[in-house]
């Protein structure tokens, strides 16, 4: 008899006589802290977590991101994929900074300064970043190089968890990463060390 | 390689624990303070505790229709073109998990935190087939540089110093000694940058696995596990058969809990939902992602409901943060890979009632475990049912003619408090022992033990019995 | 009001004054007291330590005792005993007779503290002249939810100075046999509650069980500390109880 049938077997026999509760429909979303607009909540929680927001006018991200890394000095950025970043890439590119492109190989992006992604969406509950890889190139951009930009577009702001579980794609994306804040550890000492293995800065640019 | 305590020893463990004031001093701390968090995180939450009957509620539906749920996640997970493996036991889990790592070529593999891999004993399994299995947790990497275990759930290093630590990074990485917390912590990121960099295989467990869309999540604050589940083109993820939820949306309840619960975070920094290797369309991430489900000992809690239970937990810490033994002895004297309250109870049954007999009575059934566990399971409840287990436990589990004293002292007991002439008679026989109390004291196992640390109390010349007889 | 005390077996053999004031405060609250020699124990330790058997034998006991007072409630100074008692049903999954009849006691069952506030006691005979920190004992906190009518019992004591402990409800470490089985863990969580109420500069910790307090009490002793450890019957009652023989 293989494992699985094994394991099987012996759940069906365990459970023979078990009467569960049905399963209640999901979640219990009550927003936590429920005032405020979406944006306002998710700059205050994205703050509350370290991170930083810049709030961009319409058109006017991809120069607001060009600043922000020039003032930093970044040198060498890695690109996430997506139509949105094409702006950023060309701004940056006319700056001087280079750019490692969504192909790249990920082991080359541990040379990057930076790495500028697109989001799908925000919640709000928490401050998170939700990043679809389905949808756009973001994994190793928004997790290898020291500093992490991502555009966020406001009319992509969800109020809580339940709302962005509900948002994601049918069939489920390959890889959904939900971000909130840099990197973060407190294993000596208890004592806040932020930046470990992830970004030690995140920037959201909300759009 | 890094061993446990001997879990047959609980009480010399935690004698040797209690002698150690630095430890206890770290463990103070890092507990009050999980405490203090968790508290002012509830705080802000006032759904709490309908969060808490909700995730139970989906639970006891899932454990007892688990059969139905596994086989709907390997279906879902296969369809994405993931490997589904199962394993009823340890070693079948590792030969599984080193036969993927040699199939890749690989002679190191990064792992990212995960107790599902330490309770098989995989980095020693892997080790033996000449594959290093290195930690990337910042935690779990300096306990394995000490060739320790784990001490606590959410912070393994926890009971070692800066100074400590220091040295450790020093001869790992030439980072100085003295260096602050900050810069050992940038060391070691540099250090295992390399590894995450050049690693095939990156080894995980899973806090949930989601049946309907074949589905894992991982979460973390570190960004260690994104690295193992992103750069090297194999993972490989243990996952206990206990962690399925049915749907994507059922992650929402427990995502709320578990950070509140473990470290007072309303989220964790990271989440990963990972579903099936990368596609073609995609241009990183692993081109090949297994699944290995795990037994080990899960299918013998489930006959039994109040066994069961024990199932619900999603490894938390809570009840580690909240024990007052696990406060004052730590993690290591439980000498298993799960400690403190849970540990005590799933030890002796995941591993053996005999080898853990000592556990289920190394508390003093306060109950504050029960309060703050985010699932509610009922761990005196537990912790009850566990010791009847042991003491009706005949030749099976060891130290039975202790075992055999301690029944005869309590059918005496009870004999005695059966009836009220035969109470008048112990009870005055016991008074008229108490003129040689100081030498039995001395003597006696239950009355010189309670005499370690506390004087005596003596009976009262009459009792209330007697004086109510008089009373005007 | 007819109430069966029931002392329990500690406070029967190790502090009856406990006992003494008990009947006496239910006197004062108008009702009528029986108490029922038969008494031994509820059976707390054999359901602790893994015994049930010996512990159903204990429960019939109490049962039958108690529906032979044919009182309106079964009292008890002891949150713990208490709990035990509430807890009757539960030893009885598969007699459908006996878990009736522990029903119906259980639900009659009650810690000292509570029945008092029930009753609505809003004088007592007591007097005391000091500070005073209470201390949730872990069953009667959890199993029955004794929080604020101790509390509001020693507010009424003219004198007392009641003062909220830290880690008032941290368990103080007796646990039954674990107390035994455990000693220097049992008295490293005493010694905790310890800094808290020497932190609090209390000269007086309470609580509902006498347990806690035997416990509370030979640390302090050992540790020749002068705080007192007293049970919230003694003090309601303070000075109008005599001190009885040790």
């Amino acid at each position: 008899m293989s494992a699985r049938e094994q394991i099987l077997q012996r759940v069906r026999a365990a459970l023979a006589d078990a009467a569960g509760p049905p399963l209640p429909p999901p979640s219990i979303s009550a927003a936590v802290d429920a005032a405020g607009d979406l944006a306002e909540r998710f700059k205050a929680r994205l703050q509350a977590v370290g991170g930083e927001c810049i709030d961009a006018g319409h058109g006017a991200a991809a120069d607001a991101i060009v600043e922000r890394l020039a003032a930093l000095a970044v040198r060498t950025v890695a690109l996430g994929g997506g139509d949105e970043l094409r702006a950023v890439a060309a701004a940056l590119q006319r700056r001087g900074i280079a750019c490692l492109p969504p192909t790249a190989a990920p082991a080359d992006l541990f040379a990057a300064d930076a790495g500028v992604t697109q989001a799908q969406w925000g919640i709000a509950e928490t401050g998170t970043l939700v990043l679809d890889a389905d949808a756009a190139t973001a994994r190793a951009a928004s997790l290898v190089p020291p500093l992490h930009v991502a555009l966020l577009p406001r009319d992509r702001l969800l109020p809580d968890l339940d709302a962005a579980l509900a948002q994601l794609p049918q069939p489920v994306p390959h890889a959904v990463t939900l971000v909130t804040g840099p990197s973060r550890t407190a294993d000596i000492e208890l004592q806040l060390v932020v930046g470990v293995h992830g970004p030690r800065t995140l920037i959201v640019v909300l759009a | 390689m890094s061993e446990h305590l001997p879990m047959e020893r609980f009480d010399r463990n935690a004698l040797d624990a209690l002698a150690m004031p630095g430890q206890r001093a770290a463990l103070r701390a890092a507990t009050e303070l999980f405490g203090e968090r968790r508290a002012a995180a509830l705080q802000r939450a006032p759904a709490f505790d309908a969060w808490r009957d909700h995730a139970r509620a989906v639970k006891d539906h899932v454990l007892a229709n688990l059969h139905r749920y596994l086989e709907q996640f390997e279906a879902a997970a296969t369809a994405r073109g993931t490997r589904v493996h199962w394993a009823a036991d340890a070693a079948m889990a590792c030969d599984i998990v080193a036969g993927i790592a040699r199939a890749a070529g690989a002679r190191t593999v990064v792992k990212s935190k995960s107790m599902t891999t330490e309770e098989i004993g995989l980095n020693d399994a892997l080790a033996a087939a000449g594959i290093d299995a290195v930690e990337t947790d910042l935690g779990e990497w300096i306990v394995q540089l000490a060739r320790e275990v784990p001490f606590h759930i959410v912070v393994p290093a926890i009971h070692k110093t800066r100074a400590q630590i220091g040295t450790i990074l020093h001869a790992a990485t030439g980072v100085a000694a003295d260096a602050d917390a900050r810069e050992l912590t940038r060391a070691a990121r540099a250090a295992l940058r390399e590894r995450f960099r050049t690693a095939a295989v990156g080894v995980t467990g899973a806090n949930f696995a989601v049946a309907a869309t074949g589905s894992i999540l991982i979460l973390e604050n570190e960004g260690n596990a994104r690295m193992c589940t992103t750069l090297p083109r194999v993972h490989v993820a243990v996952v206990g058969i206990e962690k399925l939820v049915p749907r994507l949306q059922d992650l929402a309840v427990f995502l709320r809990l578990l950070p509140r619960s473990g470290t007072g975070q309303d989220l964790t920094t990271y989440q990963s939902i990972l579903t099936g290797p990368r596609p073609a369309s995609a241009s990183e991430g692993p081109t090949e992602l297994h699944v290995v489900l795990l037994d080990n000992g899960r299918t013998r809690m489930l006959p039994q409901r109040v066994t069961r239970q024990a199932l619900a937990c999603i490894r938390c810490g809570a009840c580690l943060n909240a024990c007052p033994v696990y406060q004052q002895v730590g993690g290591h004297a439980y000498g298993s890979v799960y400690p403190g309250p849970i540990g005590a109870v799933i030890t002796p049954q995941l591993v053996d009632l005999g080898r853990a007999r000592q556990l289920p009575f190394a508390s003093s059934l306060c109950g504050a475990c029960r309060d703050v566990c985010p699932v509610r399971i009922d761990i005196p409840e537990l912790l009850l049912h566990l010791r009847a287990e042991v003491t009706q436990a005949g030749g099976a589990v060891p130290g039975g003619a202790r075992r055999r004293l301690q029944a005869l002292a309590f059918a005496a007991f009870a004999f005695a408090m059966a009836g009220p002439r035969r109470y008048r008679v112990a009870t005055a026989l016991v008074r008229a022992a108490d003129r040689w109390l100081p030498w039995l004291v001395r003597r006696l196992p239950p009355l010189s033990h309670w005499h370690r640390g506390r004087e005596l109390p003596r009976l009262a010349r009459r009792p209330f019995r007697a004086l109510w007889q008089e009373r005007p | 009001m007819r109430v069966a005390l029931y002392v329990t077996c500690l406070v029967d053999q190790v502090w009856p004054r406990v006992g003494l004031a008990a009947a006496l405060l239910l006197r004062r609250a108008g009702c009528e007291v029986v108490f029922d020699r038969a008494q031994t124990c509820c059976g707390q330790p054999a359901c602790n330590s893994g015994f049930p058997r010996h512990a159903h034998a204990l429960a019939r006991n109490v049962i039958t005792l108690c529906e032979r007072a044919r009182a309106d409630a079964l009292v008890l100074p002891s949150g713990s005993c208490a709990a035990q008692i509430r807890h009757y049903p539960q030893l009885f999954p598969d007699d459908a007779g006996w878990r009736d009849r522990a029903t119906a006691v259980a639900a009659r069952t009650f810690e000292l503290g509570q029945f008092l506030c029930k009753l609505g006691v809003d004088t007592v005979p007591g007097r005391w002249d000091g500070t005073v920190g209470w201390h949730d004992a872990c069953h009667g906190l959890r199993d029955l939810g004794i929080h604020d009518e101790p509390r509001r019992l020693l507010r009424l004591v003219p004198g007392l100075e009641l003062r909220e402990l830290p880690l008032a409800d941290a368990c103080c470490g007796f646990g039954g046999t674990f107390a035994v089985k455990y000693p220097e863990i049992s008295v490293a969580i005493a010694d905790r509650k310890l800094e808290a109420i020497a932190h609090s500069g209390v000269g007086t910790v309470a609580a509902g069980d006498v347990s806690c307090l035997l416990h509370l009490r030979g640390r302090l002793q050992r540790s020749g500390s002068p705080v007192q450890a007293l049970h919230l019957a003694e003090l309601l009652c303070a000075g109008a109880v005599p001190e009885t023989p040790p």
